[in-house]
Parts: C-alpha cells; sequence; structure tokens
C-alpha cells in the first residue's frame, strides 16, 4: 500500500523539461527582427541625406564614411580601446567592491542604513562632469583618476542594487532558517547573497555602460592614451567622421560588455532559466 | 500516552502589547505520538509554535524537550510551514540539504547524505531541479525531508498540508501516515481541519477563546496504522462531534 502510493505519486516517465526551447528560440528571432529593421530603416535614411548633400559632407558624415573611418583607424582604435576598457574594468572592479562592503554594512546595522543612505541618495546629485577637472587637479593626468571616476560613477547602481537585495528576503524563510539555527553569516551566505543576484545583474547592467562612458568622460580631461583622447583629438582636427566611428565603436564596447553581463547571469540565476514546465 | 514524554509545554503565557494572547498552555507529546492542536485563526497557535520553535521567549512559562529546558533555544526541534519555504535559487536537493549545511558539514557530504533519503519520501529524480518545477504536493514533501534531516528530536508541523488541493491533501494524508510509521518522529501538527486532527493523530488538543487557552484534549484511540476506511467508522465521526461541539461555540 505504502509503496503503491508512493510511487503514484512519483513523476511519470522520463522528464520532459526542454520542450519550450525551440518555441521560445523562433520567437525571440522575429521580436529582434523589428528593432534591427526599423535601425536599418534610419541608416538608409541618414546615407540618403548625405548622398543628395542636404547637409555638408563635414558637419555630419554619411554611414559610409563612418564605416570607412572606423576600418582605416581600426588598429589605432583598437590600442587605445586597451586602455579606456583597463579603466573601465578596473574601476568597475573597485565600486563593486566598495559597494559590496558599504552594502553588507548598512544591511548590518538599521542606525548605519538611515545614517548613510540620504547620504548617498544626495551624493548621487553631484554632477560627474563637474567632479572629473577636480579629479584630475587632484590626482594628475595618470590612469588613477580615470578609475576613481568610474568606481563613482558605477557604485551607486551596484550599492543600491544589492542593498535592496539584501533587505527584501522573506520574513518565513528569515524566520525556518532562525529556528534552524542558522547564524548571521550562514543566513547572509543562503538567503541573502543569492536572493540579491537578480537586482544585482539588474545594476551590474546599468553600471557596465556607465563605466565604459565614464571612462572616456575621464579621458576629454587629459591623458596620453584611450578613446577619450583620441576623441578630443579628432574633433579639434575638425574630422567627424572619425568622431562618428569612436561614438560606434563605444556602443559596441558596452553591447560587449552587457552581453558578457547576461552570459554570466544565466550561470549565476540558471534557476529564472529553468523550463516553467512542472514535473508531474 | 505512549511512553515517555518527549515534548512538554508547561504553563506558557504569551503577552503582545500588554494584552495576553495564549495562557497557560500545557501541552504534551510522547514518544512515537503525532499530536494535533486545533482552533480556530487568530487563537495563537502559530504564536504557540513560535514559542516552541523558540524563535520567541515566553512571557511566563518553560518548553521541556526530554530533560532541557529549551525555552528561547531555536534550533532544537524541526520546524515546517504551511508555505514550503524552499528556496527558489538552490534545487530540490541543495534546498534539502540546508539543515546540514546549516550543521558545518562539508557541501559535498551535505548533498551525498540528503540525496540518499530521495527515494523514501518520494522525490527520486527530482533532485537537481528547481522548486519552481515541482507540484505543490512534492514541495511539501521535500519540506518535509527539510524538516526530517534537521534531525530534532521532535517536530513541529504548522498547517502543512492546508495550501493542498483536496485530493492532494488526501494522498499526502495517506503518505505521511505510513512515513511516520517508519520515522518514529513525535511530532506536534497544528491544523484547522477537524477531519485532518482526527485522521492523523494519537490525541487532539482543542484550542479556544481570547486569551487562547487549552480547552479539551481528546484521544483518538484507533491505533495507527489505520484501516484505510478509519474515516467512515463510528469512532471517527465520534471523535470529530466531540471537537467541534468544542470548536463551534
Amino acid at each position: 500500500m505504502a509503496n503503491i502510493m508512493v510511487k503514484s505519486l512519483l513523476p511519470q516517465g522520463g522528464n520532459n523539461t526542454r520542450k519550450l526551447s525551440h518555441a521560445g528560440a523562433a520567437r525571440i528571432g522575429k521580436e529582434k527582427l523589428y528593432p534591427f529593421g526599423l535601425l536599418l530603416i534610419l541608416l538608409l535614411l541618414w546615407q540618403g541625406v548625405c548622398s543628395i548633400s542636404l547637409v555638408p559632407a563635414f558637419l555630419l558624415p554619411s554611414p559610409l564614411n563612418v564605416a570607412k573611418a572606423l576600418w582605416l583607424a581600426f588598429p589605432e582604435l583598437l590600442s587605445h580601446s586597451g586602455v579606456t576598457l583597463l579603466e573601465s574594468l578596473v574601476g568597475l572592479f573597485f565600486g563593486l567592491l566598495t559597494a559590496f562592503l558599504l552594502a553588507v554594512l548598512m544591511d548590518s546595522s538599521p542606525l548605519l542604513y538611515q545614517g548613510i543612505y540620504p547620504i548617498l541618495v544626495v551624493s548621487q546629485t553631484v554632477p560627474t562632469v563637474a567632479l572629473a577637472p577636480l579629479l584630475v587637479l587632484w590626482l594628475g593626468y595618470g590612469i588613477l583618476p580615470k578609475i576613481v571616476l568610474v568606481a563613482l560613477v558605477c557604485f551607486f547602481p551596484l550599492a543600491v542594487s544589492l542593498l535592496s537585495g539584501f533587505r527584501s528576503i522573506d520574513p518565513d524563510t528569515l524566520g525556518l532558517f532562525k529556528a534552524m539555527g542558522a547564524n548571521s553569516r550562514q543566513i547572509f551566505r543562503h538567503l541573502k547573497l543569492p536572493g540579491a543576484m537578480p537586482g544585482f545583474f539588474a545594476g551590474l547592467r546599468v553600471s557596465v555602460t556607465y563605466a565604459i562612458v565614464g571612462g572616456v568622460i575621464a579621458e576629454w580631461l587629459g591623458g596620453q592614451a584611450g578613446l577619450g583622447v583620441y576623441m578630443t583629438r579628432v574633433r579639434k582636427a575638425y574630422a567627424y567622421d572619425k568622431m562618428f566611428a569612436v561614438i560606434v565603436l563605444i556602443i559596441l564596447w558596452s553591447l560587449t560588455l552587457i552581453k558578457i553581463v547576461d552570459l554570466l547571469e544565466r550561470r549565476v540565476n540558471r534557476w529564472q532559466y529553468a523550463s516553467e514546465e512542472k514535473l508531474n | 500516552m505512549t511512553g515517555q514524554v518527549v515534548l512538554r509545554t508547561e504553563q506558557i503565557t504569551k503577552f503582545y502589547q500588554g494584552v495576553p494572547v495564549i495562557e497557560n498552555i500545557d501541552l504534551e507529546v510522547g514518544q512515537g505520538e503525532i499530536v494535533a492542536l486545533i482552533g480556530q485563526s487568530g487563537v495563537g497557535k502559530s504564536t504557540l509554535f513560535n514559542l516552541i520553535a523558540g524563535i520567541s521567549r515566553p512571557d511566563d512559562g518553560r518548553v521541556w524537550l526530554n530533560d532541557e529546558d529549551i525555552t528561547a533555544k531555536a534550533g532544537k526541534i524541526s520546524y515546517m510551514q504551511q508555505k514550503d519555504l524552499l528556496l527558489p535559487y538552490k534545487t530540490v536537493l541543495e534546498n534539502v540539504a540546508i539543515p546540514y549545511l546549516l550543521a558545518g558539514l562539508p557541501r559535498r557530504e551535505a548533498l551525498a547524505r540528503a540525496r540518499e533519503h530521495f527515494p523514501r519520501f518520494g522525490l527520486a529524480g527530482t533532485q537537481d531541479h528547481y522548486p519552481s518545477q515541482l507540484s505543490g504536493g512534492m514541495r511539501q514533501r521535500a519540506a518535509l525531508l527539510r524538516t526530517w534531516l534537521f534531525g530534532g528530536q521532535a517536530a513541529l508541523l504548522d498547517e502543512p498540508f492546508s495550501a493542498l488541493d483536496p485530493l492532494t491533501r488526501r494522498q499526502m494524508h495517506s503518505w505521511y501516515l505510513h512515513l511516520m510509521a517508519e520515522l518514529d518522529l513525535p511530532s506536534l501538527l497544528i491544523t484547522h481541519d477537524v477531519n485532518e486532527a482526527v485522521l492523523l493523530s494519537d490525541r487532539v488538543y482543542v484550542m479556544a477563546g481570547s486569551p487562547g487557552k487549552i480547552v479539551f484534549c481528546l484521544p483518538i484511540k484507533q491505533k495507527r496504522p489505520r484501516p484505510d476506511d478509519f474515516e467512515l467508522s463510528v469512532l471517527f465521526s465520534q471523535a470529530k462531534r466531540q471537537l467541534l461541539e468544542f470548536l463551534l461555540i
């Protein structure tokens, strides 16, 4: 009797959890078609405007000219990209480190939370562009002010997303863990940290684009190499086709970083991508 | 009472904002016993549970586990709620192994030891799935396995089956009784379902009033394992009638 009862409740047959994936892939393909199509139309319009010389070529280079500039300057741009990416990633790392430590600290004490949080929000109204010259003044023309600026702009979305994740754990689950005698380190390890991951990745996705832009802005104010430095040079030379080429490249780097974050998230938050289909 | 008392509350009283919520609660769970606690919503059952689980401290009275005073000591008794509280980001195996991990076992060993119990709980094949992929009944069984692996000498079950649909609940009742016959885990079961209380338990406490008090205690004399048609017997309906008299005042 017991066996029959238990067996009848077991999943029947093999698990067919991957059934939905094909239909999903087809749908995503169609979703991507619309924005790419629209983008293509806009590019064609732009090219058309330039081809019939509605706007002087030196003010607005055509997409084909931009592509050509990108192609010709590519080796040079690549070495500048290396510098900017290094600043961005190192800055992002330190921004993340600070955000994590501060979020843990603020989560551990209501007093610290109430004290620091409003200051944190107000600090975000300080314009980054105004900070950059000061950082150069204090830290020189080397790589350091760039890293500091990137860390400053990345810090906020990361700190807020981590903190709200830590603070949103389910009280019943917390009660269960306490009833099982979990200490605060274990509660952090098993509840707070994994629970904060979905929000954290939303923050990280914003931060990586901030990181690149932050690095470029910091480079405008001086330096030996980097996409921002290159941008300033070509602007002074009125080479707007190269200017546009850098912009395109910055967009491509941002998209690449976002893609890397997405892939990372798929690994970390694997459960969210597990099939919705239920076992029997 | 079969054998020795495992879990005992002694004159437990708890105030909330100066008003008594529960008053002078005395109850006992013996070795191998399933004891039900029944009462209407808001009578203080869950308050009592948190006190027994050691999550909160009573204003008066003590909780005893065998001869140990466990008043306001968490981590002594296994504990299960109406919600399964499985973590969505851990696989079923990782969820179930949590008590072992909290006890400080290395991850590999914790998972291996938890895995051994899956067939017995009717969960074979679900180890590497996520809780969202399981049905309600299976999730509750996983929660019960986690409760059991916690290894307390007694278990508190707070309306464990009440979120399930009626058919699944029946299956779970039958499964639970067979499992309990094997595990021999003294259990205190909170419920507001009279049928469930009579069907599953050896003794039923009725809690009523404001502040909540134990107003009645009824032994269910049918030995376990019980016949499949126990629910249709005279003994069952007599017990149910007696309990309802106290509940429907």
